[in-house]
């Protein structure tokens, strides 16, 4: 369950820095 | 009650009728315009006079917020405590309300005998706004008297009702008292409603909306909620520790549990007001924003993070020592020290400086101005995690201080258990990616982006958290009765700490507030040619306001004995003559 819960709030985290700073913002560590 | 309706009613009208005609200037004064009383620093005693005003203000304001919430939860759940402890912490904001009241009256003739013209042109633009403040503090008076000394006779069924509506009633025109004296204060940081040689030609509602109002209110009514709690939990704790029996004990120790919670409740949201309203200095003007907090102004917040630090590790600490009233804490200690770890480093990467003052030889000896490893921690997006991770660990320590005497009953306890950590571990990997990855190696628009969504991710956890715990211990059962009153005297010194803590806080933001006006006395448009307009050093700024914490300090001790004293009676035998 420890494995479920962190890959759902990792998602909602991710949506969440993806709502707020925009594709620009997160394509950036995909650059790197 | 009529008075305040009728000036809601009537104020936005008559400013705009008011406003024809008028025509305000600003004149040009000379060091000789401003009057000299001998032995008398003119801007130390308005600034004495302002900020002791301030602190009694924001205590007298903050103070019947919360009451009205704990009186509120006392009908809802009706439990007589909640009851019985709002009205003791109305009782000690009675007599500060007379000194609030007494030290505004200095603070107004300080201002008016040693900056004339400088009122003169603010009471010109803002004549309506004071006459009708002035009116405001006798609804103020009246509502605050009815409401606490009516507190026993207006009790049960609609009698409560109307004591509750008083309480609204009583907050509304705190808050209106306190906007209106905010778009003073805002106008001479962000004048609005003046061309740009500062005159006034009826404007009102422009000079009050001014740019920096909101911001400014905003952070003030949080901030006053978390100095207020903790003038009350320093209150709970000068009478647990001079408290004679077991009950006043346990009494106070609950009142001074809650003030705790109120204090720490509204500090967990104050540094983001607190980077909303920087945001929008720096909106208004980069000038006063680049002043604030990267020129002359900035060493005093690295003395914020030492104080703010000490906060978070002071209400941590009264939590942990707090967990002693609990039978079942001790399957929680060993987590302690963790958490004291974290928030430990988090304090020391949050006061790392970013320049340091150094003498050639250490700076040779450095090699750069910048410490190679440490000064990377100088910079805001260490600053920003560092905030982050200290709020939620503070976070943890309220949720097994919760749980501490508790037992679950659900059968999904090990699955709610694991979502939770799971929950954090997702959480502070987000805030630590945005933070170092965002922070330090991508564009420097970027660095400051990522500050929200680190706020956030803070915020969705203690939700998440909360909700989830809530369902989790839903029909719990106690491990053993709570045994308020069983704590260390030391976990009470945390309280006073954090009361003195949070007023030298207000202080020195305050100073740094005003100060970033420099020079002017309404920025860019009134110029200040007295002999005292320029910034003094840091050391005799940071002196005047220690004097005035201690003079407030003072002040509060007295309020404390003097509501102490009201109860005690004494029967001299033999004194007054037999009937």
């Amino acid at each position: 369950m420890f494995a479920v819960g962190l890959v759902v709030f990792s998602l909602v985290f991710l949506a969440l820095d993806y709502f707020v700073m925009g594709a620009q913002g997160l394509s950036l560590v995909f650059e790197h | 009650m009529m008075l305040v309706v009728f000036l809601l009613a009537v104020l936005p009208f008559s400013v705009a009728e008011a406003a024809e005609g008028v025509q305000v200037t600003v004149p040009e004064l000379s060091s000789s315009d401003y009057p000299v009383i001998a032995g008398v620093n003119s801007r130390v005693a308005v600034w004495l006079a302002a900020q002791l005003h301030l602190w009694f203000a924001a205590f007298v304001l903050a103070v019947p917020i919360f009451v009205f919430i704990i009186e509120s939860i006392g009908v809802w759940t009706r439990d007589q405590r909640y009851d019985e402890m709002a009205f003791e912490f109305i009782k000690v904001s009675i007599t500060a309300y007379s000194l609030t009241a007494i030290l505004g009256g200095l603070l107004a003739f300080s201002l008016f005998i040693f900056y004339p013209q400088l009122m003169t042109y603010l009471t010109g633009v803002f004549s309506e706004s004071m006459f009708y403040y002035a009116l405001l503090f006798f609804a103020e008076s009246v509502t605050l008297y009815v409401y606490y000394y009516g507190w026993h006779w207006l009790q049960g069924g609609d009698k409560k009702w109307i004591h509750l509506t008083l309480g609204l009633l009583l907050n509304a025109v705190g808050t209106l008292l306190m906007l209106l004296a905010n778009a003073w204060l805002t106008f001479m940081m962000s004048p609005n409603g003046v061309d740009t040689a500062g005159t006034f030609t009826g404007d009102t509602w422009g000079a009050i909306h001014n740019f920096l109002w909101n911001p400014i209110n905003l952070h003030r009514v949080v901030a006053n909620v978390a100095f207020g709690g903790s003038v009350v939990g320093a209150y709970a704790a000068f009478k647990f520790l001079s408290a004679s029996g077991e009950d006043e004990r346990a009494h106070y120790d609950w009142m001074g549990y809650n003030a705790n919670f109120i204090a720490i409740t509204a500090l967990l949201p104050l540094p983001f007001a607190g980077y909303y309203l920087t945001a929008e200095i720096y909106e208004y003007s980069q000038q006063m924003g680049i002043t604030l907090m990267g020129g002359v102004f900035a060493w005093l917040f690295i003395i914020q993070a030492v104080l703010i630090g000490t906060l978070f590790i002071a209400a941590n600490y009264y939590l942990w020592c707090g967990m002693g009233r609990s039978e079942g804490a001790h399957r929680y200690y060993p987590y302690i020290k963790y958490i004291a770890f974290v928030i430990v480093a988090s304090f020391l990467v949050w006061f790392t400086p970013h320049t340091l003052v150094l003498t050639n030889e250490e700076l040779k000896a450095l090699g750069g101005p910048y410490h190679k490893y440490l000064g990377s921690l100088g910079i805001m997006p260490a600053k920003n995690t560092a905030v982050n991770l200290m709020i939620l660990f503070t976070a943890v320590s309220f949720l097994i201080y919760r749980r501490s005497n508790k037992l679950p009953t659900v059968s999904w306890v090990q699955t709610g258990n694991a979502l939770q950590i799971a929950l954090f571990v997702a959480g502070i990997a987000n805030i630590l990616i945005l933070g170092i990855y965002y922070g330090y190696f991508t564009n420097t628009v970027y660095k400051v982006a990522a500050s929200i969504p680190q706020v956030l991710t803070t915020l969705v956890v203690i939700v998440i958290s909360t909700v989830i715990d809530s369902f989790l211990y839903k029909g719990a059962e106690e491990v053993a009765p709570l045994r308020w009153g069983r704590v260390p005297d030391r976990s009470q010194y945390a309280l006073f700490l954090l009361a003195v803590a949070f007023t030298w806080l207000m202080g020195l933001m305050g100073y740094i507030r005003s100060g970033i006006r420099q020079h002017w006395h309404v920025t860019d448009v009134f110029r200040d040619n007295s002999v005292d307009a320029f910034t003094p050093t840091l050391g005799y700024a940071a002196n005047v306001v220690s004097i005035g914490v201690v003079i407030f300090m003072a002040m509060v001790v007295f309020v404390f004995w003097i509501s102490q004293v009201s109860s005690k009676k004494s029967y001299p035998e033999g004194y007054w003559k037999t009937a």
